[in-house]
């Protein structure tokens, strides 16, 4: 097994499957719109990176025991994915630290009351948001979700189970603009997050995007005492050894009209 | 239990109380308190270093290389749903346009000089005469009531307490030194080399960037590893030089400074012409109240304003307080190249120039700024990049394979150098902070409303220089080149003014010592101060005039007799 086929059998089988937070309709209409956001080719979809797993992730995120902060901020410094370097050579050690990321921070009076509102809604603190009464309640990301899902089920002339990608993608591009943004900004977070967060599995995300993730204690130089060592396969102050995926000519195009469009300059 | 209270507990009566404790104020704890003052730090956010208060050990961070919670879910910057700020161009705009963050800087212990990733050069001496130099109609230059050569000084000893690496002399237009340099240049970034190249070919000259970031071990702390989770990242390992782990903890170590995390103060109480208590809402809701002999404001200048405008106009007899609102007038250039440069491996900004800082009544040589040579993001954020390019060349149609290209290949990420011009922001007095009349906080009270519009004078000076960054990535050999949109409210997160020291009554709210005129124990010591804003990041002078201004608590006669000895 090579190349893209390995890199999407890597993958969790259970990252699509939902915890039960939506309805079975709405948790295929979420899958279909994140594959449409990012779609599956030879490597993974929107769906696939997690953005299920993810957002139900956030929804309860208070949903803990009293003894456990909730589930909003992974703790630090270390992930445990990256080795302490050498003390005498500077390169990577066998060392590993344990995962500072498996746990979540507390949260502070401000913090907490922040994050139930962006949550919950207006209605997740006593008393309703501070500004509701001059801007209107805050609606919570679970019921701005649920009522985006809902209105795609709705306008589609298809069961959600049998929509075909063409579907998801009228879906979409119909969908109302402010929810249109949220699916953006949370399937993107899902698929390049630290995996603690529920996306991104395995590092999937970033390994497609030829991004290291997380790079301490390592770093991308160490001080070894006289001089700096750097990562053989990630150099600081050289060019890489190569180009995994060169710019295409459909990039190209598209960074000359962006270049064009804003007034400067291809060379 | 969350630990709020830190240093000694045992202190209950206090020479100094010090609001915020970031860059300014917690310079100025450190010098009040390693100097036999009793002092009392009171920070708004909470603290995310343990062990600060340790001697025994480094403090331990709950930082991380974790881009979704620190950029996305803003892990110590202001959370807009309980804490915003609103913002209109002017009066005509009516109560306001925007309610979110506007220019807001991290509430925690620390401050700004966490998120910051610690670009610390000293302005020009210039740059603290400009009432007497420049004649710019609608503006309110002013000449500084310190400059630099008194200045110097405490610049000198800033770099050694925040441990700041560079190379005297390679900036051709730094001002006069009396010392080098703490520590060497650390290694350099792949991007700024080429980009370097460039430069060179047509004639300006890059240097390393001074910046507050270990380049060896220095101070107890560790030399930098260049993760890359940079600017904007408060530091996992300590080897930024933030005022959190310099100043503050030496400050915290001397057995002379509590420090209390959580705590909002929301009133300051006078008596006469004296400060004589504030009032706070402590961790858990309550209503409390200190007293010292001395207050220093140092909570950032638009949050300095609010409190004194909550207060009841306080130290407003000049109407002055709010005023001359300044951030710096960024011009930011992407230069693209067909090469993955990496540039987000690294400190973000490593190198830099000055040529764009102009000289005074120059038509050939604007002021701008001071130009920093930036790597690129991090993939969520790059996301978001590709998200706005693609809704302006594919509106009403989302292009998921583009985007997904986009994100594999990378342009805005791996090939993407960046350059920023930090420019000179023309005082106005009509640039103001002052209260919402509706909007408020968690605790119900008025946040603050940012009125402010930019002058012809550093939008004209953006204007001459943008074609010299196109210029600049076309001589370095990127692909691609242009100008990055402006925000409708300003990217910068550099604050300056409000509470103009000076040396007329009339004319400003504090005097060259930091002390308010109206009010005889109580001072300012941090970007408010700052009468203009220079071209230049404002970190070290914050600093620099802090580490004067508690200097001069200390020995009102002979500041400089202060400062220690260099080791």
């Amino acid at each position: 097994m090579v190349g893209a086929t390995y890199a999407l059998a890597k993958l969790p089988a259970c990252t699509r499957a939902g915890d039960g937070t939506f309805s079975a309709e709405q948790l295929a209409m979420l899958n279909g719109l994140a594959d449409v956001i990012i779609p599956r080719d030879d490597q993974p979809g929107g769906a696939d990176l997690g953005a299920a797993t993810f957002i139900e992730r956030l929804i309860h995120a208070f949903d803990t025991t009293p003894t456990m902060p909730p589930m909003i901020y992974a703790s630090g410094p270390y992930s445990g994915r990256q080795p302490f370097p050498d003390p005498t050579t500077g390169a990577a050690s066998t060392m590993f630290p344990d995962s500072d990321f498996a746990t979540w921070v507390e949260l502070d009076r401000v913090l907490d009351a922040a994050w139930r509102i962006a949550v919950q809604g207006s209605a997740g603190v006593v008393g309703g948001a501070p500004n509701d009464a001059t801007l209107g309640p805050v609606i919570g990301i679970k019921d701005q979700l649920v009522a985006g899902f809902d209105a795609a089920i709705a306008a589609s002339q298809t069961s959600v189970f049998d929509m075909s990608a063409a579907q998801f993608q009228v879906a979409f591009d119909n969908s109302d603009p402010a929810f249109q943004q949220l699916m953006l900004d949370l399937v993107t977070q899902a698929a390049f997050c630290a995996p603690e967060y529920g996306g991104n599995p395995g590092g999937a995300g970033w390994q497609m995007v030829h991004f290291e993730g997380d790079s301490l204690p390592l770093g991308y130089s160490a001080w070894n005492g006289t001089a700096y060592i750097e990562r053989p396969d990630a150099p600081l102050t050289t060019a890489n050894a190569s180009d995994p995926e060169p710019l295409t000519d459909d990039v190209n195009q598209l960074l000359s009209l962006v270049a064009a469009f804003l007034g400067g300059q291809a060379f | 239990m969350r630990q709020t209270l830190y240093g000694n507990a045992s202190l209950s009566q206090f020479d100094v109380c010090i609001i915020g404790s970031g860059a300014g104020g917690g310079t100025v704890a450190y010098v009040c308190a390693t100097n036999g003052l009793k002092v009392l730090v009171i920070e708004a956010g909470p603290c995310h270093l343990n062990h600060l208060d340790d001697p025994a050990q480094q403090p331990v961070p709950v930082f991380s290389n974790d881009e979704l919670k620190i950029e996305h879910r803003n892990f110590i910057e202001v959370q807009t749903r309980v804490d915003p700020r609103s913002w209109r161009t002017s009066p005509t705009d009516g109560d306001r346009l925007s309610v979110g963050n506007v220019q807001g800087l991290p509430k925690t212990v620390g401050g700004g000089g966490l998120h910051a990733d610690l670009k610390m050069p000293r302005f020009q001496p210039t740059d603290f005469q400009f009432g007497t130099l420049l004649d710019v109609p609608g503006a309110s230059f002013a000449d500084w009531p310190v400059q630099y050569d008194e200045l110097e000084p405490f610049y000198a000893w800033g770099e050694r307490l925040c441990g700041v690496q560079g190379t005297a002399g390679a900036n051709p237009f730094e001002g006069a030194r009396s010392t080098g340099y703490p520590m060497p240049p650390g290694a350099a970034m792949y991007g700024s080399t080429i980009v370097g190249q460039g430069l060179a070919s047509l004639g300006y000259t890059m240097f390393p960037y001074p910046t507050a970031v270990n380049s060896i071990p220095y101070d107890g702390r560790p030399a930098c590893s260049d993760c890359g989770f940079c600017s904007g990242y408060p530091c996992p390992t300590n080897a930024k030089g933030s005022s959190a782990v310099t100043g503050l903890r030496k400050a915290l170590l001397s057995g002379n400074c509590q420090l209390h995390a959580e705590t909002r103060v929301v009133k300051i109480n006078t008596s006469g012409m004296d400060v004589t208590s504030i009032s706070t809402i402590e961790p858990d809701g309550s209503a409390g109240t200190y007293t010292a002999d001395r207050y220093v404001l140092a909570a950032s200048p638009i949050e300095d304003a609010r409190l004194l405008l909550l207060s009841g106009n306080l130290g407003n007899s000049s109407g002055m307080v709010g005023r001359n609102l300044m951030f710096h007038y960024q011009t930011v250039s992407l230069g693209i190249f067909d090469e993955r440069v990496h540039g987000y491996r690294g400190r973000t900004v490593d190198h830099g120039f000055a040529d764009f800082r102009g000289v005074p009544n120059d038509a050939d040589h604007p002021l701008g700024g001071i130009v920093e040579i930036s790597g690129g993001g991090l993939p969520i954020g790059e996301g978001g990049f590709y998200q706005q390019v693609l809704s302006q060349l594919y509106p009403g149609k989302w292009n998921g394979a583009m985007y997904k290209q986009l994100l594999r290949q990378s342009p805005g990420r791996d090939r993407v150098m960046i350059l920023v011009i930090q420019a000179e922001d023309a005082p106005q007095t009509t640039n103001v902070v002052d209260l919402d009349p509706a909007i408020v906080d968690l605790d119900g009270l008025p946040v603050a409303r940012c009125t402010y519009s930019n002058h012809v004078f550093e939008t004209s000076a953006g204007s001459f220089y943008e074609p010299k960054l196109i210029q600049i990535f076309g001589s370095a050999g990127a692909k691609y080149a242009f100008i990055a949109p402006r925000d409708a409210i300003p990217g910068s997160q550099h604050v300056m003014g409000t509470l103009r020291s000076g040396t007329d009554s009339t004319l400003s709210v504090t005097n060259n010592n930091g002390q308010f005129w109206d009010l005889g124990n109580l001072y300012a010591a941090d970007g408010s101060l700052f009468p203009t804003s220079s071209g230049h990041n404002p970190t070290m002078t914050i600093i620099a005039l802090a580490l004067r201004v508690a200097a001069a608590m200390v020995n009102p006669a002979s500041p400089s007799s202060v400062i220690p000895p260099a080791s």
